[in-house]
């Protein structure tokens, strides 16, 4: 009987034991509790706010009535800066990175990757007429083209070696890059020539989209930057750089700091200085990142994978060869090309303005409209 | 077992049920809402499959926490609560950083980080952001399990077991 009640106290005293410990455990449970949900609430708050500060990132639908504001006032960025210094002319050929022979199937295929556009390839380029840019530049003021442009932002003017410049940073694996390099080189072929261009591919895992590299391409490496072009002008330069990763995988990128640490190695000064003025604008949100002149592009120049154009895969464009493009390019009939025009025409109405209208292309009663309506040359 | 029969026993009443779709429906408006800030992103079939995971498993986390913090005398489940909400928001940001992450980026900006800082962030989410949402799921799920431990003790089975465990003591 006595065995027994001591059995049932040390029991009591043991269950109570147990209630402090879990009450304990309660107490801290309280703590880690309410810290959560106050971070839970300063996390809405913030994401709250940082979606009302987000500026827009679309040109407006109909722009004859409604131009774009830019975030950034003029009086900021009202002096250039200069550098003098030797841009970076890539070798033609890479021996880690071969030009690939062998037909591949789409979703897969890095046919022809690293070759050289042929004569006729880059003439469409170079010698794109006119009136495709004035035909949808039209387009695209009356609306009949969407899906293309982004809200630009101010920037100084990087004068090199006594010409301003088109900066490009960008990423061989990027679908937006690929898609957005087309769109550039139709833009920078009016202010210049390419005297080389390279078939290349977006990543696998972003598409394989067909697209031109402006050199040589490490698709093999599995870290490293592609910096220069085969371009030249009298009226801009061109300073790019493509950030390489293994082709065969997905989609990715490398901090800034990573591409100023590959620039200094490079030795050369206009690279450094665009990437310092890149690293100083406060507004790089990845790639493609251009600026024209006065004017930075935080984003590709469209939404534009084929004729219609989905936001969702497959997409049209996954299934097009180097050729099929250029062809449609050649001899625009399609919404694919007129977008691909009609990014480029607001590119170079940004160049246009930045070089107060000096080189030829900025005559086209389209260029001088994009100009006024959107504001750039204000 | 007894977790399986909480489980259970939390999604046979109408209230939670009703909790669990309204939770996903507000959850997928979060995440729309948040993706359609890149107009610079197209999303394969596996992030889809992911986020609905991720949307999913929260859903029933915040399920289990609601039951938790209506039965539990001591405030208790509001962590599970708030971790349900705070998951969301990041998966769904994380998901929205592709080649462009515009909304991550303008948040890295806004809380004081310069452009070098920023793209340390958004290129690791950016080439990650699966993995992450990945590991968010499996986090997801053992808070899941965890929880439902907590919120055996306030059901008939839960405690039928727990008083199993004491006479067999």
């Amino acid at each position: 009987m006595v065995d027994s009640k001591e059995n049932l106290e040390k029991e009591i005293k043991e269950e109570k034991k147990e209630e402090k410990k879990i009450e304990d455990i309660v107490k801290s449970l309280k703590i880690v509790s309410w810290s959560a949900l106050v971070i839970g609430v300063i996390a809405i708050i913030v994401g709250i706010l940082a979606i009302v500060s987000l500026p827009k990132t679309s040109a407006p639908t109909n722009v004859t009535t409604v131009a774009p504001v830019t975030t950034v006032s003029n009086a900021s960025f009202s002096k250039a800066i200069y550098v003098n210094g030797s841009l970076i002319t890539p070798s033609m050929s890479l021996p880690d990175a071969p030009v690939i022979t062998q037909n591949q199937s789409f979703g897969s295929r890095l046919t022809d990757i690293n070759e050289p556009l042929n004569a006729s390839e880059l003439a469409v380029i170079n010698n794109a007429s006119d009136s495709y840019f004035e035909q949808a530049g039209l387009m695209l003021l009356n609306g009949s083209i969407n899906d293309v442009g982004v809200q630009p932002q101010k920037a100084p003017l990087l004068i090199v070696n006594g010409k301003p410049s088109v900066i490009y940073l960008g990423a061989i694996s990027c679908i937006f890059c690929g898609e957005n390099r087309w769109a550039m080189a139709l833009a920078l072929g009016r202010f210049g020539k390419f005297n080389a261009l390279f078939k290349g591919y977006s990543s696998f895992g972003d598409y394989d989209l067909p697209t031109i590299y402006w050199a040589p391409a490490e698709y093999n490496i599995s870290s490293g930057v592609d910096f220069g072009n085969f371009y030249n002008s009298s009226y801009i330069n061109f300073i790019s750089m493509d950030y390489a990763s293994p082709i065969v995988q997905g989609f990715e990128l490398q901090p800034l700091s990573y591409f100023i640490q590959k620039a200094d190695s490079t030795g050369s000064a206009p690279y450094v200085a665009a990437l310092q003025l890149i690293s100083n604008l406060n507004n790089f949100q990845g790639t493609p990142y251009t600026i024209w002149g006065r004017f930075v592009v935080p984003g590709a120049d469209a939404v534009d994978f084929g004729n219609v154009n989905p936001s969702q895969p497959p997409l049209p464009l996954e299934y097009m060869t180097h050729e099929q493009v250029l062809s449609q390019l050649a001899h625009p009939n399609d919404m694919f090309a007129w977008r691909e025009y009609a990014g480029a025409d607001l590119y170079i109405a940004m160049m246009c303005a930045s070089i107060n209208n000096t080189a030829p292309i900025c005559a086209l009663p389209a260029i001088q409209k994009i100009e006024s309506v959107y504001g750039y040359n204000s | 077992m007894a977790k399986a029969k909480t489980l259970r026993y939390i999604f046979t009443k109408r209230s939670y049920l009703l909790e669990f779709v309204l939770g996903s429906f507000i959850y997928t408006l979060i995440y729309l809402a948040i993706i359609s800030t890149n107009k610079f992103i197209i999303l394969g079939g596996l992030s889809e499959v992911l986020i609905g995971l991720l949307i999913i498993s929260s859903s029933i986390l915040l399920v289990i926490a609601t039951f938790i913090i209506k039965n539990a005398s001591k405030p208790s489940g509001y962590a599970g609560g708030a971790y349900s909400v705070i998951v969301n928001l990041l998966g769904s940001l994380f998901v929205s950083c592709g080649c462009q992450a515009p909304l991550l980026a303008t948040l890295l900006y806004f809380i004081g980080l310069n452009a070098v800082e920023a793209s340390y962030l958004y290129s690791f989410f950016a080439s990650y952001n699966t993995f992450i949402l990945l590991a968010f799921i499996i986090i997801n799920i053992f808070l899941i399990y965890y929880y439902l431990g907590m919120a055996s003790q306030y059901t008939k089975e839960g405690k039928k077991e727990i008083l199993g465990k004491v006479f067999t003591k």
